[in-house]
C-alpha cells in the first residue's frame, strides 16, 4: 500500500529521465530511501500517514530535484549510447556521400573533403563502441587499418600515376579492409540488439546498406545510370538509416548494460587527433612530391638544326619573318625546317600599301594577350601564361589561294613563384580538322604544322613530350562528339609554339580561333588536377572552381593578301 | 549549529566520498553517517545527495551495485581508484582552505587585541 502511495512522487521525480532503465534504477533507489525514512518515522512513533508525509517532505523541493535528475542523467550511458549510434550511422553514410560527390563534375574537392570527414567520424564512432563487445573491438582495429590505407592511397596516388597496377592493388586492399570492417560492425551491432529482437532489425538494415552501395556506386561509374538505380539506392539508404535508428531505440529502451566509452572529452580528442594526423600526412606527401621529379615531363634534347640551310639565307628569312612583329629570339627557337617554310615571305615593308593597311586594320593585337570570356582576374592569367598570335603571308597555293602561316605562342613566365605540379595547357579542339594540329601533318606542300613545347635548362634547349588525349564532348548541345586534345605539362619558362598554314578561304578555322585551356593545379591533394580526359566532359566555358583556368579565345582574324584583290571585312566581323 | 547552504554546498562532494571510502554505503546510510559524524552540523537532504551520487557515478568516481534487503532493491556505492584520487585532491584542497581561513581569523584576532 505504501509503495502505491509513493508512486506519484516517484513518477514525478523520474519523469525527466529519458532512458527506461535509468528511470527504473532511480525509482528503485528513491523508493528504498523513502521506505527507510518511513520506517524510521514509524519507529519514533509517527502514524503511517504521518510517516509517509514526513518521508516525502524530507525530499525537499521536488521540482528542483526532478530537474537535477534530468540534467545528471542526460549524459548517462543510455543517452550516450544513442549519441554513439547516431555517430556510427553518420560514419557509415558519409563514405557513400563522398563517393557520389567525388564523381560529380566540379565536385571532386568537395568529395575529397567528405572522405576525410568520414574517416574522422568513423574512427570516433568505432572508438566509442570498442568496449561494447569483441566484434566492435576488432572493428576498431580494422577501422584504423582501413583508414590508414585510405589515407595512404590518397597520398600515394600522385606518385603512382605511372604505376597503375600498384594503384589498383592499393585500391583493392582498401576495399578488402573496408569490407571486413563493415562486416565486423554488422556483427557487433547485431550482438548488441539480438537479445531484444532476434537480430532481425540489424540484418534487414545491413541488407539495405549493401544494396545502397551496389546501386548507388553504379551511378558515378555510368553503369546502370538510370533513374531506377538512383531512386532505389536512395530508398535503400533511408531504409538503412531507419533500421539503424530502430536498433538504437531498441537498445535505448532496453535494460542493456552499456559498455561504451561515454567520455565526451576523449571523443573530441580522438576526432581532432585523427584530423590532424590526416592533414599532416597529406601535407607531407604534398611537400615530398613537390621536391621530386616524379611524373614531371621528360626533357628530350632539341635542336633547331634539323635541315641544312645557308646562314645567309637563314638570316634573310629571319629578317622577313621578324618584320611581322615576331621577336627574333622567338624565331630563333624555330627548327630550320620551319624557317624554310617562310622562304617566299616578303618583308612587310615591301607589301602593297593596301595590303599593309589591311594588315594594320586587323593586326591591332599583335601583342594579344587578351583573355576573352575569362571571368577571373586577368592578372592571375598573366601569372601563368602569355599568349601571342602572329600571322605571316606565305604567298599562294597551286590553285591560287592566298596562304597564311599562323603562329600561336604560349610563354609561361620564369619569374613566377608559384609551384607547378601538373599545370597543363590543353588544346581542346572541337573542330573537325583537329588532325591539322598534328606535327606530322602530311601535306608538306603547304608546310606541315609545328607543335612543340620548349624549355631552356642549364643552358640547353629541350622539348617536352606531347600527350594525345581522347575523350568525348558531352555538352548539352553536342552529345558524344569525339574530341581530341593535345596536352603539355608546363612549368615556369616553358614556351609552346604552334604554327600552321591555312588558306584564306579556310579562314574560319584560323589558329587564332584555336581554343586552349590552361589548368593550374592549386594543390596536389585537396584540389588536384586529375583525369585530364574527364576535362572534355566539361562544357566549353564552364567554371571549374577547383582550378584556376584561363580560357582564351580570340575573335580576331588575320587576313593578309599582298597581291590581287583583297577582301575588306566590315566592322561587325572584328 | 546550522551551517549556511553556501558553505555546506562546496564540501558535500568531499564528505560523500570520504564516508564511502571507509565502506560501501547506500544513500540513506550516507545521510545518517554524515549527520552522526558531524554531530548533526551537516544534514544532507535527498535533493542534494542523490544528484551528487549520480554525478560521481557518471564521472567514474563511484561504482554502484544492487543488493536485496528487506524485500526491496537497495543500491550501494563504493569508491573507485579514480574516486580515491579525487578524494585525496579534495582533502588537500580543503586543508589548504581551512588552514588559510584559520590564519586569517587568527590574524584578525590579533588585530582586535
Amino acid at each position: 500500500m505504501q509503495e502505491h502511495k509513493f508512486d506519484d512522487v516517484l513518477n514525478y521525480l523520474c519523469s525527466g529521465i529519458m532512458s527506461k532503465s535509468e528511470r527504473q534504477s532511480v525509482r528503485d533507489e528513491l523508493y528504498d530511501h523513502l521506505m527507510c525514512r518511513y520506517e524510521t518515522n514509524i519507529a519514533v512513533g509517527m502514524s503511517e500517514d504521518e510517516a509517509e508525509e514526513k518521508a516525502v517532505e524530507a525530499l525537499g523541493n521536488k521540482s528542483a530535484l526532478k530537474d537535477k535528475f534530468q540534467k545528471v542523467h542526460w549524459y548517462y550511458p543510455a543517452q550516450s549510447l544513442r549519441t554513439a549510434f547516431y555517430i556510427l550511422i553518420l560514419s557509415m553514410t558519409l563514405p557513400l556521400i563522398s563517393v557520389l560527390l567525388s564523381s560529380g563534375d566540379n565536385m571532386y574537392a568537395v568529395g575529397m573533403i567528405a572522405s576525410v570527414i568520414s574517416i574522422v567520424v568513423e574512427i570516433t564512432a568505432l572508438y566509442m563502441f570498442r568496449t561494447a563487445n569483441g566484434w566492435f573491438e576488432n572493428s576498431f582495429k580494422i577501422g584504423i587499418a582501413s583508414s590508414v590505407m585510405s589515407v595512404l592511397q590518397l597520398v600515394s596516388e600522385p606518385f603512382l600515376l605511372q604505376w597503375q597496377e600498384a594503384n589498383m592493388w592499393l585500391s583493392f586492399a582498401v576495399l578488402l579492409f573496408s569490407t571486413v570492417k563493415y562486416y565486423l560492425i554488422y556483427k557487433g551491432v547485431k550482438e548488441l540488439v539480438k537479445p531484444y529482437d532476434g537480430g532481425k532489425t540489424v540484418s534487414q538494415g545491413f541488407v539495405f546498406y549493401f544494396q545502397t552501395f551496389i546501386f548507388g556506386l553504379n551511378v558515378p561509374s555510368g553503369v546502370n545510370n538510370d533513374v531506377f538505380s538512383v531512386v532505389y539506392s536512395v530508398i535503400c539508404f533511408f531504409s538503412f538509416v531507419a533500421y539503424m535508428l530502430k536498433a538504437s531505440d531498441i537498445l535505448y529502451r532496453s535494460d542493456h548494460e552499456y559498455k561504451i566509452d561515454i567520455s565526451l572529452t576523449k571523443r573530441w580528442l580522438v576526432a581532432l587527433s585523427a584530423l590532424l594526423i590526416i592533414f599532416a600526412v597529406i601535407f607531407t606527401g604534398n611537400f615530398v612530391y613537390s621536391k621530386t621529379k616524379i611524373n614531371k615531363s621528360h626533357n628530350i634534347p632539341y635542336s633547331t638544326e634539323d635541315v641544312k640551310m645557308e646562314q645567309q639565307e637563314y638570316e634573310r628569312i629571319l629578317e622577313n619573318i621578324s618584320s611581322y612583329g615576331i621577336d627574333k629570339n622567338l624565331v630563333s627557337l624555330f627548327p630550320k625546317s620551319e624557317v624554310s617554310k617562310y622562304a617566299g615571305v616578303i618583308n612587310k615593308s615591301e607589301l602593297y600599301e593596301s595590303a599593309r593597311l589591311l594588315w594594320d586594320h586587323y593586326n591591332k593585337t599583335i601583342e594579344d594577350s587578351e583573355a576573352y570570356d575569362f571571368d577571373r582576374n586577368q592578372q592571375s592569367f598573366y601569372d601563368y601564361c602569355m599568349v601571342r598570335n602572329y600571322a605571316v603571308p606565305l604567298g599562294y597555293s597551286d590553285d591560287g589561294e592566298q596562304l597564311v602561316r599562323f603562329i600561336k605562342v604560349f610563354r609561361v613566365p620564369e619569374e613566377t613563384s608559384r609551384k607547378y605540379y601538373k599545370d597543363i595547357v590543353l588544346f581542346d579542339d572541337y573542330l573537325e580538322n583537329i588532325y591539322m594540329m598534328l606535327p606530322d601533318f602530311k601535306e608538306e606542300k603547304y608546310g606541315g604544322d609545328l607543335l612543340v613545347a620548349l624549355k631552356l635548362e642549364d643552358g640547353k634547349l629541350y622539348q617536352r613530350d606531347l600527350k594525345l588525349v581522347n575523350g568525348k564532348y558531352d555538352s548539352k548541345n553536342e552529345l558524344n562528339r569525339p574530341v581530341r586534345g593535345f596536352m603539355f605539362d608546363v612549368e615556369p619558362g616553358v614556351t609552346i609554339i604552334y604554327a600552321a598554314t591555312k588558306k584564306i578561304k579556310d579562314i574560319g578555322s584560323t589558329v587564332a580561333d584555336v581554343n586552349f585551356t590552361y589548368y593550374h593545379q592549386k594543390s596536389l591533394f585537396i584540389f588536384p588536377l586529375r583525369n585530364v580526359e574527364e576535362l572534355f566532359k566539361i562544357e566549353a566555358f564552364s567554371d571549374i572552381p577547383s582550378y584556376e583556368i584561363c580560357k582564351y579565345e580570340s575573335s580576331l582574324h588575320y587576313y593578309v593578301m599582298p597581291e590581287c584583290e583583297y577582301y575588306v571585312p566590315s566592322e561587325n566581323s572584328k | 549549529m546550522k551551517i549556511s547552504k553556501e558553505l555546506a554546498k562546496g564540501s558535500t562532494g568531499l564528505l560523500v566520498l570520504s564516508v564511502i571510502s571507509k565502506r560501501d554505503m547506500y544513500g540513506y546510510q550516507i545521510i545518517k553517517t554524515i549527520e552522526n559524524a558531524s554531530e548533526e552540523v551537516f544534514t544532507l537532504n535527498e535533493g542534494t545527495l542523490y544528484p551528487i551520487l549520480h554525478s560521481l557515478e557518471a564521472e567514474g568516481s563511484l561504482e554502484a551495485y544492487w543488493s536485496e534487503c528487506e524485500g526491496r532493491k537497495r543500491k550501494y556505492y563504493k569508491i573507485t581508484e579514480k574516486g580515491l584520487k579525487e578524494l585525496s585532491g579534495r582533502e588537500q584542497e580543503w586543508n589548504t582552505f581551512s588552514t588559510a581561513v584559520k590564519k586569517v581569523l587568527g590574524g584578525a584576532e590579533l588585530a582586535r587585541t
